[in-house]
């Protein structure tokens, strides 16, 4: 997977006027889980054959689908204590269930390929740039990593939920200092081989939603829902049970300030 | 006959699935996750029950079940998508030899496997509620309509939130483990918080008709046992099973034979259960030299205090009040500062308790509580100031959901 990082690194140095988006993938988990088993795997079809277009195009940097909410874990940290929650970071009607990164010359361009999600059809799809300065870490020692696979550890995503009006209000040396603080983590868990993935977003008020109406394409501004705080960024990780996932979300710098949902990403490779 | 066999054979089924049943649960659940080990185990049962009644009850109940539940694990991940791991797993199970299986289920280490379902149902990713629901499913081997009606829900309610608890056990990866030393506190701190609540639900059911519900609180007192000799008496799990004992000793004295609550103040000491008292004390004295107290240590022996008094008006209550102070510095909840005052007003009078009392009214988790309505009903009543104390009875009563309760502060409120 360290090689998803790699590829789009490399390419992002010859083509500068290229921006990166992340397609977020907002649907009601209920209506999955209440299909027949005929109908899950129509639905994972159809989602194996939108990845494959899209990774043909080698536009695509990274995806991945999660488990419902109800296996969510929320984690915060306050004054150096750790408080671990069930659920979710907040219940909303539609819930957050995958997403894709992609590389797009244009917001049309992203919008173009959201609108091909087979979510959007009864779903919405937030469409939010991802921000330029990128959270991943460089990639060159990746032959020294331990190799970690799905016979000893768990995929998990870390979402990152924050209160973006601060970071907009703050000095850039204190911005400066956040990064600093990101890079140094990313880079700990890139040395223990556990980093996967990880993207910081650019604030909501450059997101844009789409949904399908009747096969008709509704794009409004904004993100998918207004919350007091706010999806700020993710990371993928390695880790051996939610114990491990817990310990490397509560290092996080989010998890000081706002709250880090981990969720178990979904082992789709019966379907791929 | 038939039905001397038929008896025997229910209650050797009632016997296995109060002691043995959580053993031969951990064993499964260690070779073939929650899920499959549930099913299985249930299934197995199952076959207990059509087949003792005729053929007899084996000669080592839990064996037999773990045999049979082995099998129906084999069947059950035979008809799922075969993974590599789920192959793997058929074949240990498949494989495993019988001589290894029971001596696995006799060995000592065999605890262990017990004290990781201990952690996994307790564990601080679950929701509190559910990890109740859970404990009582899993460790007490209730059905899921006895631990729907502890929690007053529908069964249906509760199956779904037992089965979407175990989805999140597998899916998310909630660790089938006993805590490393460094976080074996902060987790047994949940388990015991667990037991605690099940014992209090026990103590004084929130709802319904009786007071008491013995069999919640027999439950806690046994499981706290348990557990005691899992963690090798680490003093936390002491001090936790003194105070469930320090308080189930009155459980005798607490209510009348027609189920009428009685008060502290008018129990008939000499029906305490004083042989568990006395244990109960030896435990405390053990966790305390162990190292500093715990919340449940100093619980515990505000308790003791209570205990020991031969009557009401001979409590120690300045140590009480004194023992809430320490409480209080260690907690934030403010219960404690409410009992806090009322043993400081057997010490200064009912005036300055009422002051105390008074100053509470406002604190958020209590304000309305019908613990602090009749804390103030009852030092008005020791002031003489009826009236006063009879709105505070009424408001009281309006506030407690358990019925005993109401009916016993409408016979405080009556007597006036």
């Amino acid at each position: 997977m360290g090689g998803v990082v790699v590829r789009h690194r490399g390419r992002k140095e010859q083509r500068t006027h290229v921006m990166q988006y992340v397609l977020l993938i907002y649907a009601a988990e209920s209506r999955f889980a209440n299909s027949t088993p005929a109908e899950g795997a129509a639905v994972m079809e159809a989602y194996g054959t939108y990845t494959k277009d899209l990774f043909a195009t080698g536009r695509a940097g990274d995806c991945a689908a999660l488990e419902p909410t109800h296996t969510a874990t929320s984690v915060r940290v306050r004054e150096g204590k750790r408080a671990v929650k069930d659920g979710p970071f907040a219940e909303t009607r539609e819930q957050l269930g995958g997403y894709y990164t992609i590389d797009a010359e244009s917001a049309d361009e992203a919008l173009a390929w959201a609108e091909k999600i087979p979510g959007a059809k009864h779903g919405t799809i937030e469409v939010r740039p991802i921000m330029a300065v990128g959270g991943a870490p460089a990639p060159a020692d990746a032959s020294k990593r331990p190799a970690l696979s799905k016979d000893t550890h768990k995929e998990y995503l870390l979402l990152l939920y924050e209160d973006e009006r601060a970071w907009v209000s703050m000095s850039e040396a204190e911005q400066g200092a956040i990064f600093g603080r990101y890079m140094e983590f990313s880079k700990s868990i890139t040395a223990t081989g556990q980093f996967i993935a990880g993207e910081p977003l650019a604030p909501t008020m450059q997101a844009r939603s789409i949904s399908l109406d009747e096969n008709k394409r509704v794009v409004r501004d904004g993100p998918f829902a207004e919350t007091r705080e706010q999806l700020g960024g993710y990371y993928r990780v390695w880790a051996k049970n939610l114990d491990e996932a817990v310990a490397i979300a509560a290092k996080i710098p989010a998890a000081e300030t706002g709250t880090v949902e981990v969720r178990p990403v979904m082992d789709t490779s019966a379907y791929a | 006959m038939l039905g001397d066999s038929r008896a025997v054979a229910h209650e050797a089924i009632r016997a296995f699935v109060r002691d043995d049943r959580a053993r031969v649960l951990a064993a499964l659940v260690k070779r073939c996750g929650f899920e499959i080990a549930e099913e299985s185990l249930d299934a197995a049962i199952e076959s207990a029950v059509r087949q003792w009644p005729d053929e007899g009850v084996p000669d080592v109940p839990s064996a037999w079940v773990m045999a049979v539940a082995r099998r129906r694990a084999v069947d059950a991940l035979r008809h799922r998508a075969m993974s590599a791991s789920a192959r793997a797993t058929v074949r240990t199970l498949r494989d495993e030899r019988e001589a290894d299986v029971l001596a696995s289920l006799e060995d000592e280490a065999f605890g262990d496997d017990r004290l990781r379902l201990f952690f996994t149902c307790c564990h601080p990713a679950i929701a509190p509620d559910t990890r109740v629901a859970l404990a009582l499913r899993w460790l007490s081997g209730l059905s899921t309509d006895d631990v729907a009606r502890a929690f007053c829900v529908a069964p249906s309610t509760m199956a779904q939130r037992l089965t979407r608890a175990k989805s999140k056990i597998e899916t998310a990866g909630i660790p089938y483990e006993i805590p490393e030393k460094s976080e074996l506190r902060e987790r047994l701190g949940s388990v015991l918080e667990v037991l605690y609540a099940i014992f209090n639900e026990g103590y004084v059911a929130t709802t319904g008709p009786s007071l008491q519900r013995i069999d919640l609180a027999d439950e806690a007192v046994r499981l706290a046992e348990v557990l005691c000799a899992l963690v090798e008496e680490h003093p936390d799990a002491l001090s936790l099973l003194a105070l469930l004992l320090l308080v189930h000793a009155r459980r005798d004295a607490r209510t009348s034979p027609d189920g009428e609550m009685i008060a502290l103040d008018e129990q008939a000491r000499d029906r305490w259960d004083h042989a568990m008292i006395s244990r109960a004390k030896s435990l405390l004295a053990r966790s305390l030299r162990a190292g500093p107290p715990s919340t449940y240590a100093i619980e515990a022996a505000i308790q003791a205090l209570h205990d020991e008094a031969p009557s009401y008006a001979e409590t120690d209550f300045a140590q009480i009040a004194a023992l809430y102070g320490l409480l209080r510095a260690k907690t934030d909840a403010p219960i404690v500062a409410l009992n806090e005052a009322v043993a400081r007003s057997m010490v200064d009078g009912p005036a300055e308790g009422l002051r105390a009392v008074r100053a509470l009214e406002r604190v958020e988790g209590l304000e309305g509580h019908h613990a602090l309505f009749a804390a103030k009903a009852d030092l008005l009543r020791r002031l003489g100031r009826s009236k006063e104390a009879r709105s505070a009875y009424d408001a009281a009563i309006a506030a407690t959901r358990n019925e005993a309760e109401r009916r016993f502060l409408a016979r405080r409120r009556d007597r006036l």
